[in-house]
């Protein structure tokens, strides 16, 4: 069942230089339950587009040009800002990147959290916030968890202070988890324990959840489905399985080519040869184009962007030739 | 084999903490404690680990940008604690370093020509020939010379790495410390400066020390690897050794807990799981490099760790039956990367 469609999405910021298209008209929808990645390059707009649907845009800059999001029979782009606030955190949790900054300096871990849970819910006791605290902080395989909700966040290393944002996220029991990059601050052995965590906290609240990351290797771990974003635009989107072993889209096919494997001894990179395209320039055709081997020297690519279509069930691309492609890893593994 | 260009021995960087008004030194951080290594020309070294192992540092000693608390460095067999004065100025043409962050460590106030040309100005070589050198060298790593009168800020991470791997260059080193060179970049750019790394060590022969957290790089571009935890080496050999027969049980969590986009498509069934391989997720953080646990540092969070453990530390030697040094009292190769399961407990 869907929990959230969001449609034609369009967010610029307006900047000395010009206007950023920063979300370029982007459709996708989440099922409840489901977890979903959504991976891109930096500047790809993928945090940007989470980050309007749930109002935090700060405008101006920034602008919501276009597009809704429906999330349980509301439009988010609509929504006044005090029921925004009534969503955020209660019905939408969400988990940044940077846990020291997420978190308040000068206030004690449990309070916090329990902040999270009383804004939402007047009537409830502030001992049995403490208390619940201090459950979510055992949930979270935070060691100690009567103890550590005294602390303040400085005294906690950077995996657990993340894993007490989760707790605060998950605090109200929301029905969608919007994690911005909650693992990319992180060491990798820590990355996995939290990881391991996200996973079990999302079984245990039953969550749909969208999680934003530039790292394939932790979608290709975490997420069923995925959405690969380039310059504000979705160029893929499918099961992780389809998108990583039979890419239909150039940049989907490049950026795989382009890691090394851990698993295999690897001979020469094929690295996607130039930039990512000016943001401030609108693009008509495909914002790919420059950088690809098929639709270089096409006029319909360049003059003409290609819809996302189905290319088969499940797996959407938005390419105008997505029959050329001779198919992501498998010649490199 | 020849001589190893580059000798590290037991090499010991500590760093005091000071506390209160008159700055007294109330504990040492043990960055790097007894490290060794050697690297031969034209080879990369990979150093891995967390943050906070002291691979960083180990590099930064290297470049004498730090003065080791103890131990000893050589280049072609000459000691560098020895040189002094201009001998000392002279030797930094050998070794160069490329930093992790191009935003930070260009300066925004000079063009990329005068950014290249500094350490030729520095040995007071650029009079000789030295524009002419900086345009080869910009060259050689990718860029046109009509990019040397721009500043830094004009251009995206990946041409900025490519200009701090100029300046390194232009001193024709021998050796590179290669200080996370590709973190801070996109993927898709990221395959690009790799590739131009490896071009310029074939046609130049430099030896790369290759600073890295991110294993999947170090398979694609090291010959030898060694993987440090808290400022010791716990395991070092050769790319095949460490990805195939991982022997310490770190280098083993290491490897497991990668988040790897090898997706099998085998088990197309089974939905809701991506083919994962089981992991081994270490419990706890990595111990506060102050104050490590006594015996074997990793102790802490190893799951085969015995009493032994706690009183001796293992020394990095070749076990019974192994082919490369491993710093652990209960050593067992575990080709961990293709499914072999761990015996825990």
């Amino acid at each position: 069942m869907t929990l959230l469609e969001v449609r034609d999405l369009a967010v610029q910021f307006r900047t000395m230089d010009g206007t950023v298209h920063a979300v370029d008209g982007i459709s996708f929808t989440i099922d409840k339950g489901e977890i979903l990645g959504v991976v891109g390059e930096s500047g790809s707009g993928k945090s940007v587009s989470m980050m309007s649907m749930l109002g935090l845009v700060p405008q101006p800059p920034g602008r919501i040009v276009g597009g809704s999001v429906l999330f349980e029979g509301t439009d988010l782009v609509r929504a006044s800002k005090r029921r925004m606030r009534q969503i955020r955190g209660e019905q939408i949790g969400m988990i940044f990147q940077d846990p020291m900054t997420a978190l308040n300096p000068v206030m004690r871990v449990g309070k916090q959290i329990s902040e999270a849970i009383t804004i939402h819910h007047r009537r409830t006791s502030a001992a049995a916030a403490s208390a619940r605290a201090v459950d979510l902080l055992r949930l979270v395989g935070v060691p100690q968890p009567e103890a550590r909700a005294t602390q303040y966040p400085h005294q906690f290393s950077g995996g657990m202070r993340q894993r007490a944002v989760i707790a605060m996220a998950i605090a109200n029991n929301p029905t969608l988890l919007i994690a911005d990059e909650p693992t990319t601050a992180l060491d990798v052995t820590i990355q996995a324990q939290v990881l391991d965590m996200l996973r079990r906290a999302q079984a245990e609240t039953g969550a749909a959840t969208i999680f934003i990351t530039h790292d394939l290797g932790v979608v290709a771990e975490l997420a069923r489905r995925v959405i690969v974003m380039y310059a504000g635009r979705i160029m893929e989107s499918g099961t992780v399985r389809t998108i990583f072993n039979r890419p239909r889209h150039p940049y989907t096919a490049g950026l795989l080519k382009s890691l090394p494997s851990l698993k295999h001894d690897s001979q020469t990179l094929t690295p996607i040869p130039g930039n990512p395209p000016n943001l401030l320039r609108p693009i008509a055709g495909c914002p790919f184009q420059p950088r690809c081997d098929i639709g270089r020297d096409r006029e319909l690519c360049s003059t003409t962007r290609p819809p996302l279509a189905e290319v088969a069930p499940g797996h959407d691309s938005a390419c105008h030739y997505p029959d050329e492609l001779d198919g992501g890893r498998e010649g490199a593994a | 084999m020849t001589e190893p260009l580059l000798q590290v021995h037991d090499l010991v960087k500590h760093f005091p903490i000071r506390k209160g008004v008159f700055r007294r030194v109330g504990n040492v951080v043990k960055a790097v404690d007894g490290v060794n290594f050697e690297l031969s020309r034209g080879e990369t070294l990979g150093l891995v680990g967390e943050s906070g192992c002291g691979k960083t540092t180990t590099g930064r000693l290297l470049m004498r940008l730090e003065q080791p608390t103890s131990g000893d460095i050589r280049y072609d067999g000459q000691p560098l604690a020895a040189l002094a004065g201009p001998e000392r100025k002279a030797f930094a043409r050998h070794i160069q370093i490329v930093f992790k962050d191009p935003y930070a460590s260009l300066s925004p106030r000079m063009t990329v020509h005068d950014i290249v040309a500094e350490p030729l100005r520095v040995q007071r070589m650029y009079g000789n020939g030295g524009a002419a050198k900086v345009g080869a060298v910009l060259e050689s790593v990718g860029l046109t010379p009509q990019h040397a009168s721009r500043y830094a800020h004009e251009f995206s991470g990946g041409q900025r790495q490519r200009i701090g791997i100029a300046r390194a260059l232009v001193l024709d080193p021998t050796v590179l410390v290669l200080d996370e060179p590709v973190s801070a970049l996109d993927v898709s750019i990221r395959a690009q400066v790799i590739n131009t790394l490896e071009q310029l060590q074939d046609e130049l022969g430099l030896a790369y020390l290759f600073i890295s957290h991110d294993l999947s790089v170090v398979r694609h571009t090291c010959d030898r690897v060694a993987v440090m935890y808290l400022g010791k080496i716990v395991e070092t050999g050769t790319r095949q050794q460490i990805f195939s027969a991982p022997t310490h049980p770190y280098t083993q969590a290491l490897l497991s807990a990668i988040p790897s986009p090898d997706v099998s498509e085998d088990s197309e069934d089974s939905e809701n799981d991506a083919g994962r391989r089981e992991r081994i997720v270490l419990t706890g953080d990595v111990p506060n490099p102050s104050n490590p646990p006594s015996g074997c540092r990793f102790r802490t969070r190893c799951w085969k760790a015995q009493d032994i453990c706690t009183t001796d530390e293992p020394p990095l030697m070749v076990p019974d039956g192994g082919e490369h040094p491993v710093a652990c009292h209960f050593p067992e190769a575990v080709d961990i990367l293709n499914g072999e399961a761990v015996a825990a407990g």
